[in-house]
């Protein structure tokens, strides 16, 4: 036990920290929220399961080998006890299944019928002592027998097969009695001496653990607990001994006494993956991406296990560490515990994990070379191979029917982790190193290839523009996006989306070009991976030209589209953009953007040669009028949200210093137009319908405006003043 | 081995939720009903904790207190994070850290939310027995003597009524087997209503007002309060009743209620803090007692006082407390 209290003694300082990760609702979390660190397969039963397995084995050898398990396991485990005894009293009114082990030991056994019905009869009653209506001097009971009577049935049972398996029941019908000495004297006689790998004594030593603890011996409690690699126990026993353990410890001292031990790793996998998903999420501030003072505890103790002489599972220990390096944002430290790692022993499970990571770390140490690219690459082929070997049904349904992938939701790594890597790491540098065409390929393939692999939709579909959202529905991909009923939760709403709609323009049109013109192996890669159909890229080009008020650009990529497009927007153009007020407006139908843009583009031209300066003043404050409502009334023309989308933020561009200053700049045209007109009655008429009265009484009180405005109020003012010049 | 003919017969013998059924030992806990029906002075004990201190007998002696209602523990409706379930459950239990006084008669009493009433519709069969066997349980661990009376204690209405008086037909009929009576609080708006199916009650003539109300000047007790219920003649069940003996300080936050506090010494914290102290003045109780006793009549047995805690009773003098048990 030395080690126990030394690790107790210097762990004083620390408290228990472990973050618990949000995994319900509708938590979203950012890319790099996804949960990296892997040394369990966490697709796989928890171990205690395999306790069941290992317990179903042992009751196929102590009866037949011909029993399939899956029957064994419905008697001993699902059979509840009204049901068993019917079995047991041969009951007129049993129902006879071909359950095979329920037929073997009816006839052949009933020694195991005996011992099933106590062990049945024990479970029942211990739950009635767990009850919160229990009270201490009731008599519990069930069918005349009691837990006082259960216990001293097991502890005096006389069958030599089964002896391990009423210590069992002796011990737990005991301590729930609370008959401590008793437990403990059947473990020193008996069951202590049993085989170290009898099932029947892996499942005694929790118990015994408990009456250690129970009895104050917390020290030689915790160190079963340690054994067992309960280490929840372990922070409950040590609270009643008043030590102060942390989670690092606590896995330590446990890994240090059982380093075999599963329920050790899952706690580690546990214990790091909880820091890994702390540091953003949508909505909160971005935190300095730093660990706890205690997790880096943990490092230092990954660091001694794996570099120890004996270490038993080196590979692990260098990647956990490497990954605790690179949680501190240390990718340098990272990459040299990852080399090692790389050279250690380890299951092949464990060193995919370190491949990922390794993927992970270049993303954040490379050049953005051409060298990376190619790097890149290959590990993206690797990846690929991954996500489409593992792929499985629930990955497939999941997908399909669930939020999981937009809100960056851990569920199936291969793909969890190309997003993360991609989105978290690898796109945003190569925006700031100009490369924001291959950063849109990266980030489109991240958000769709998962998608495009599973190929179709399966959720409630909501009507565009409405809150209203119909039955489940299942369709392919490809009509739930040219629908033009539904409203689509997937294109206008994603990474990729996210990123074109703030990015740099040219780097929009490269991108484009990209994929009409694929330069390489990798380009083609990509965009056999990603969602590119060119109306829908055209689109998101030529909206960012509308809102850039490049009209003739933005025309001349709608003009490139396919009539009818906007049907697969969410949003439509419902008032007419050249109104001052609100107008209805539906003649552009379908593609409002292109004609409007092509309105747009005409009239700059026409401005532009024009010389009567009324008409062209008329003709610049259409203009003017059209270029203010497509960012404000009309903003259908310039946005495909507005405010959230569903648990999604809007745009960024909308709240923009760039679209401020549009909205600015499309006023300043307006006044400047007014301020063109040399014909009174034309200016006076204006300002009418701006509903700016003063001016008009005002400046213009000689005109017909002039008069009617005079003639039919006292009390004026101007109500759009920013047009008043 | 197990013996099967056993376990056949009693196959579909219990059928409760968490498979317990009490087998207490009658003669523990029955006694002979004239005994129990003699006049007492009487007190509530409703704190989780019984650790009579010395003053704490020494009123119990001086007053000549023989019967002690004793809240046991409140039963209400919990909800289980693990499982997402709600489940009503037994909350609040006593703790026992002293004796109960020699010759002192407890009757255990518990409190059932309005959550669990609702809860427990179409199983107060099943919650009867569990709730009648806990009490009995841990009269019988505290040593708490002969029991002859547990008292139920429940804030009902019209939309309750139908459940709450079958969990009380169901109790009263468990507990005539070991020779118990059943009472029940009676509030003063239930008394209008059809009288709930035990074998005498405790008029509750405390709690009176609504404390959240900032115009509320003692919701303690008011005889304004009180007077429009008392215009009953009489109530088909023998009363007792019960007088409050406690002051609380409420607290109202720019204008909206805080929160209650225990006592009468708890001063404003902030500006925009009031606080209303409540204590009712023994003219008050004795004048309610006056009102009670000339619509409904003298007692059944007693008057009892609310409740057992000696930071509340130092307010009132000997004299004073003697005066509102009497029965003269």
């Amino acid at each position: 036990m030395k080690s126990l209290k030394y690790s107790l003694a210097i762990s004083m300082a620390l408290g228990a920290f472990v973050h618990e990760a949000e995994a319900c609702g509708y938590t979203t979390y950012l890319p790099a929220g996804y949960y990296m660190y892997r040394v369990v397969d966490d697709t796989l039963p928890a171990h205690d399961i395999s306790f069941a397995e290992e317990n179903c084995l042992q009751w196929q050898q102590l009866t037949s080998e011909e029993i399939p398990l899956d029957h064994i396991h419905q008697v001993v485990y699902d059979m509840p006890l009204w049901q068993f005894m019917m079995l047991y009293d041969d009951s007129a009114g049993y129902f006879w299944t071909d359950n095979h082990f329920e037929q073997y030991i009816k006839y052949h056994d009933r020694e195991v019928m005996d011992f099933l019905l106590l062990a049945k009869l024990n479970e029942e009653l211990r739950a009635a002592h767990s009850s919160p209506w229990y009270y201490p001097s009731m008599r519990v009971e069930k069918y005349g027998y009691t837990l006082e009577l259960i216990a001293e049935i097991a502890v005096e049972s006389d069958a030599p097969r089964m002896r391990d398996r009423y210590l069992l029941q002796a011990i737990r019908a005991l301590f729930t009695l609370g008959r401590y000495d008793e437990c403990m004297k059947l473990w020193t006689e008996e069951a202590e001496k049993l085989p170290k790998d009898n099932v029947m004594r892996k499942l005694i030593l929790p118990y015994i653990a408990g009456v250690e603890c129970r009895l104050g011996n917390y020290e030689s409690a915790m160190e079963f607990y340690a054994k067992i690699g309960d280490i929840d126990s372990m922070f409950m026993c040590a609270r009643m001994g008043g030590y102060v353990l942390s989670m690092a410890d606590a896995i330590a001292i446990a890994y240090r006494n059982c380093p075999d031990n599963p329920r050790i790793i899952e706690k580690l996998q546990r214990y790091v993956r909880d820091g890994e998903n702390t540091y953003r999420g949508y909505g909160l501030e971005e935190e300095p991406r730093r660990l706890d003072p205690e997790r880096r505890r943990m490092r230092n103790y990954a660091i001694e296990f794996a570099s120890a002489e004996d270490a038993q599972h080196p590979a692990m220990w260098y990647y956990t560490a490497a990954m605790l390096y690179d949680m501190d944002n240390e990718p340098e430290e990272a990459d040299k515990m990852l080399a090692l790692a790389e050279q250690s022993e380890g299951s092949d499970f464990i060193h995919e994990s370190i491949k990922v990571l390794r993927i992970n770390v270049d993303a954040r140490l490379k050049p953005y070379d051409r060298a990376y690219d190619k790097l890149l690459f290959e590990q993206l082929q690797w990846l690929d191979a991954k996500i489409r070997e593992n792929i499985d049904e629930d990955v497939i349904e999941t997908t399909a029917s669930d939020g999981n992938l937009d809100r960056c939701v851990s569920y199936y790594y291969w793909n969890d982790m190309m997003r993360r890597i991609l989105l978290a790491e690898v796109c945003p540098r190569m925006i700031d190193r100009g490369r924001g065409a291959r950063a849109l390929q990266l980030a489109n393939m991240a958000d769709n290839y998962l998608r495009s692999l599973v190929g179709y939709i399966s959720e409630y579909v909501c009507s565009k523009g409405t809150n209203y959202c119909e039955d489940y529905e299942t369709m392919t991909l490809e009509e739930y996006r040219h629908s033009s009923e539904l409203h689509n939760y997937i294109d206008f709403s994603n990474d990729f989306f996210d990123m074109a709609d703030v990015i740099d323009i040219e780097e929009l049109v490269k991108y484009a070009d990209v994929l009409e013109h694929p330069k390489g192996k990798f380009d083609e890669f990509l965009n056999a991976r990603g969602y590119t159909d060119m109306d829908y890229i055209y689109d998101i080009i030529g909206t960012r030209y509308l809102r850039t008020m490049q009209y003739a650009k933005a025309e001349e990529y709608f003009q490139c589209m396919n009539s009818g497009y906007g049907y697969r927007l969410n949003v439509r153009l419902y008032n007419n953009p050249f109104e001052i007020e609100p107008t209805p407006y539906y003649a552009y139908g379908a593609d409002f953007r292109y004609h409007f843009a092509r309105e747009m583009a005409f009239m700059e031209r026409y401005i532009a040669t024009m010389e009567d300066s009324n008409r062209k003043a008329w003709m610049m404050l259409r203009y003017a009028i059209g270029m203010r409502n497509s960012f404000m009334e009309c903003w259908p023309l310039t946005q495909y949200s507005y405010g959230y989308v569903g648990h999604r933020r809007c745009s960024g561009w909308w709240y923009s210093k760039e679209a401020k200053e549009s909205i600015k700049h499309a006023n300043n045209l307006i006044a400047e137009a007014i301020a063109t007109f040399t014909d009174d009655e034309m200016a006076a008429c204006v300002q009418y319908e701006l509903s700016n009265f003063k001016t008009v009484a005002t400046s213009y009180r000689h005109t017909r405006y002039g008069q009617i405005v005079l003639s039919s109020c006292d009390r004026l003012r101007d109500y759009r003043r920013e047009f008043v010049k | 081995m197990l013996k099967t003919t056993t376990l056949i017969g009693g196959l579909f013998a219990t059928l409760l939720c968490c498979a317990a059924h009490l087998n207490l030992p009658p003669e523990q806990v029955v006694v002979r009903h004239e005994a129990h029906d003699e006049p007492k002075n009487s007190i509530y004990h409703w704190m989780t904790t019984f650790s009579p201190t010395q003053q704490v007998l020494d009123f119990v002696a001086e007053h000549n207190i023989e019967r002690i209602y004793m809240r046991m523990f409140d039963v209400d409706l919990i909800y289980n994070e693990n499982t997402g379930e709600s489940n009503i459950e037994p909350v609040a239990t006593i703790m026992f850290k002293g004796e109960v006084p020699s010759g002192v008669e407890i009757v255990p009493t518990t409190y059932i939310t309005y959550e669990a009433l609702t809860s427990l519709r179409y199983h107060e069969e099943e919650y009867a027995e569990l709730i009648v066997e806990r009490i009995l349980a841990m009269a019988n661990y505290n040593n708490c003597g002969e029991i002859g009376e547990v008292q139920f204690d429940c804030d009902w209405t019209e939309n309750t009524r139908k459940t709450y008086f079958k969990l009380l037909e169901h109790a009263r009929g468990l507990l005539q087997e070991y020779g118990i009576t059943l009472s029940a609080t009676i509030r003063l708006h239930q008394l209008d209503e059809e009288a709930p199916p035990v074998e005498r009650g405790v008029l509750m003539l405390y709690n009176t007002g609504n404390f959240r109300d900032i115009e509320t000047e003692n919701s303690i007790l008011d005889v304004s309060d009180v007077k429009p219920y008392l215009r009953v003649k009489g109530y088909p069940l023998p009363l007792d009743y019960a007088y409050p003996t406690y002051g609380w300080s409420v607290s109202f936050y720019d204008g909206e209620f805080d929160s209650l506090v225990a006592g009468t010494e708890y001063e404003p914290q902030f500006s925009l803090e009031h606080v209303r102290h409540e204590r009712p003045s023994v003219a008050t109780i004795l004048e309610v007692k006056r009102m009670t006793e000339e619509a409904l009549g003298k007692p059944y047995q007693s008057n009892i006082l609310y409740h057992l805690d000696e930071s509340q009773l130092k307010y009132y003098s000997n004299d004073e407390i003697t005066e509102i048990l009497s029965r003269d």
